[in-house]
C-alpha cells in the first residue's frame, strides 16, 4: 500500500465522524430544534468544556468499578474454565449455571443484589462482574480444551504431571481464546457498571457518570447528557483498544490471528 | 545378535478400541538392541498402534509387552505424523521441553538441546518460532525433540509422509547418517517400501487389519549408505519382493 493510501485509510473514519456531526449541526439549526430535544455539537462541546471536570470525576468512579469488575472477572472467569475443564462431568454439571449468570438481565437481579449488600460500591461491582465474567468462562474452557491431542500424548510419553500439563500446555493453548473472551468483556463491563449505577443510583459527589447522566437527563439538561454519553462511548472504546493492544503483545510472535497477511 | 538381547517384544498383542475396531491380532514383534526396524503395511493395518503400544500411550487389550526402555523417564522418543510443535514456544524451547518434564540431570539444558539441533541442522534457528520455518525444518525440530533425552529407543509414526520427495530423501539420509553415529534403537513407521529399505536394518510387514506380522526382511547394505544406494539393482529387487509380500498379504482378503 502507498504511504498516502495508508494514510488516507486511517484519517477516512475520523472524516466521516466530522462530517455526520457537521451535518447534525445543521440540521439542529435549521429546524431550530430546541437544546432540551436535541442539542447540537457545539452546545455538547461547550457542555464538555464547562460541565468537564465534574463529569472526569464521574467518569472515573465509573472507569474503577469497570476496570475492577474486568480484573475480578478475568480472574475469576479463567480459574472457573480451569475447574470446568477437568472433567466432562463438572462441565455438564456447572456450565447451564453459568449461561444462566449469562443470560439473566442484570437489571433484574440488581434489586435483590442492592437488598442483599449494603456497600454501594460493592452492589456495583457485583453487577458489572456479573455482566463480564461469562465470555471470559466460555471462551477459556473452548481453549483449554483445544489442546492439540497429539502434544497432550508427547506430555503424558515424559510423565508429565497435571500441573505440568496445564501451565505448559492447556494455559499457553487456552490464552488466545481467554483474550478473546476478555475484548468482549472490557465492554460489557462498562455496560455492567453502567447499567448497575442506573439501577443502584448512587447519589452525590461520589455518582459515577451513568448517575451524573440520567440527573442530567432528568432536569432536561441534554447538552451534559449527551456530553457523558459522548465520554462514556470514547470510555468503552478505548477499553476495547487497550485490550487489543495488550493481546497483540501477548501472541504477536506465535498466533495465526496476529500473523500479517502480506499481499 | 541374539534373540535374548531385544530391547521391546510383542507377544500375541491384541488391541480393540472401544469403538469395536480390532486393530491388530496376535502380534508377534521383536526390536532388537540398536537396530533400526521399519514397519511396513497397507493403510489402518495398525502400525500406528503399534508404536502407540510401544510407547506407553495404549495399553494393549490382550497380549505381553516387555519393554526395557521406559517411557516416562525420556527414555523412549516419539515423532508424529505431524512436526507436533507449541508454537508458543521457540525453537529452543520446544527442544528442551522433554528435558524440563523429566528432569533429566542435564548439567545445561539449553546447551544439550543447541547441541542436538547441531546435529539435525538447525543451528541458528534455535529463536525462531514454528510458524517462521518450513514443513521440513519442523519436522527436523520434531525429531531433536524425539533426540534430546538422549533415548534408547525411538519411535517415529510416517514422519515424512507429509514433505515432497526431495526434502523427505534428504531428511532420510540425515536421520540415517545421525543414526549410524548414535546407534539408538529405532522403530520407523512407513509407507514407503524404498524408505523402508534405504533406512532399515529389517522391516517387519504387516498385513491389514487387523494387523499381524507377515514377515520380517532383513537388509544386507553396510553402512554407511549413501543416496545413491537407491539406484542399486539389488535395492529395487529387494523393494520388489518386499512390495509383492505386501499385495499377496492384502490379496488373502
Amino acid at each position: 500500500m502507498r504511504v498516502s493510501q495508508k494514510i488516507f485509510h486511517m484519517v477516512s473514519p475520523f472524516l466521516f465522524g466530522i462530517a455526520l456531526l457537521a451535518l447534525w449541526e445543521l440540521a439542529v439549526r435549521v429546524n431550530s430544534v430546541p437544546e432540551y430535544i436535541l442539542p447540537g455539537p457545539r452546545a455538547i462541546l461547550i457542555a464538555l468544556w464547562i460541565d468537564g471536570p465534574d463529569l472526569l470525576v464521574g467518569l472515573l468512579i465509573t472507569l474503577q468499578v469497570t476496570l475492577a469488575a474486568l480484573v475480578l472477572a478475568a480472574v475469576t472467569g479463567a480459574g472457573i474454565a480451569m475447574i470446568l475443564a477437568q472433567t466432562r462431568l463438572i462441565e455438564k454439571t456447572l456450565f447451564p449455571y453459568a449461561v444462566f449468570l449469562q443470560v439473566t438481565p442484570i437489571v433484574t437481579i440488581a434489586p435483590f443484589v442492592i437488598i442483599w449488600v449494603e456497600n454501594v460500591y460493592l452492589v456495583l461491582l457485583l453487577l458489572a462482574w456479573m455482566a463480564a465474567v461469562f465470555p471470559v468462562i466460555s471462551n477459556t474452557l473452548t481453549g483449554l480444551k483445544s489442546a492439540d491431542s497429539n502434544l497432550r500424548e508427547l506430555f503424558q510419553l515424559y510423565g508429565a504431571n497435571n500441573w505440568e500439563v496445564l501451565t505448559r500446555l492447556l494455559v499457553p493453548t487456552g490464552l488466545p481464546f481467554f483474550l478473546a473472551g476478555l475484548r468482549i468483556s472490557g465492554g460489557l463491563a462498562l455496560i455492567g457498571a453502567v447499567v448497575a449505577e442506573m439501577v443502584a443510583g448512587t447519589a452525590g459527589t461520589r455518582s459515577g457518570l451513568a448517575s451524573r447522566l440520567l440527573e442530567a437527563s432528568y432536569r432536561l439538561e441534554l447538552p451534559r447528557a449527551f456530553a457523558a454519553f459522548f465520554l462514556l462511548s470514547l470510555a468503552g472504546f478505548s477499553i476495547y483498544l487497550i485490550l487489543q493492544w495488550i493481546s497483540h503483545l501477548m501472541l504477536r510472535n506465535w498466533h495465526e490471528s496476529e500473523r500479517l497477511h502480506e499481499r | 545378535m541374539t534373540q535374548s538381547q531385544y530391547l521391546t517384544s510383542l507377544l500375541s498383542v491384541n488391541k480393540t478400541f472401544s469403538s469395536g475396531i480390532e486393530a491388530l491380532n496376535a502380534l508377534d514383534l521383536k526390536v532388537f538392541q540398536g537396530e533400526f526396524l521399519s514397519l511396513v503395511g497397507p493403510s489402518g493395518c495398525g502400525k500406528s498402534t503399534a508404536l502407540r503400544l510401544i510407547a506407553g500411550l495404549l495399553k494393549p487389550t490382550a497380549g505381553k509387552i516387555d519393554n526395557w526402555a521406559q517411557p516416562g523417564n525420556g527414555d523412549v522418543g516419539y515423532v508424529f505424523q505431524d512436526p507436533t510443535l507449541m508454537p508458543w514456544a521457540t525453537v529452543l524451547d520446544n527442544v528442551i521441553l522433554p528435558l524440563r518434564l523429566t528432569q533429566q540431570c542435564y548439567e545445561n539444558k539449553e546447551e544439550r538441546a543447541a547441541a542436538v539441533l547441531r546435529w539435525i541442522g538447525l543451528t541458528g534457528f534455535e529463536s525462531a518460532y514454528p510458524r517462521e520455518l518450513s514443513g521440513g525444518m519442523r519436522m527436523r525440530v520434531s525429531i531433536a525433540r524425539a533426540l534430546v533425552t538422549n533415548p534408547s529407543l525411538v519411535l517415529l509414526d510416517e514422519p515424512f509422509a507429509s514433505l515432497d520427495e526431495f526434502t523427505r530423501s534428504k531428511l532420510n539420509e540425515d536421520l540415517l547418517a545421525l543414526w549410524e553415529q548414535h546407534q539408538w534403537t529405532v522403530v520407523f513407521v512407513t509407507h514407503s517400501i524404498r524408505e523402508a529399505v534405504f533406512l532399515s536394518d529389517r522391516v517387519a510387514v504387516l498385513s491389514p487389519r487387523p494387523g499381524n506380522l507377515l514377515s520380517t526382511f532383513r537388509i544386507p547394505f553396510s553402512h554407511p549408505r549413501r543416496g545413491n544406494l537407491r539406484n542399486a539393482h539389488e535395492f529395487t529387487d529387494l523393494c520388489g519382493e518386499i512390495s509383492s509380500t505386501l499385495t499377496g498379504g492384502m490379496g488373502q482378503l
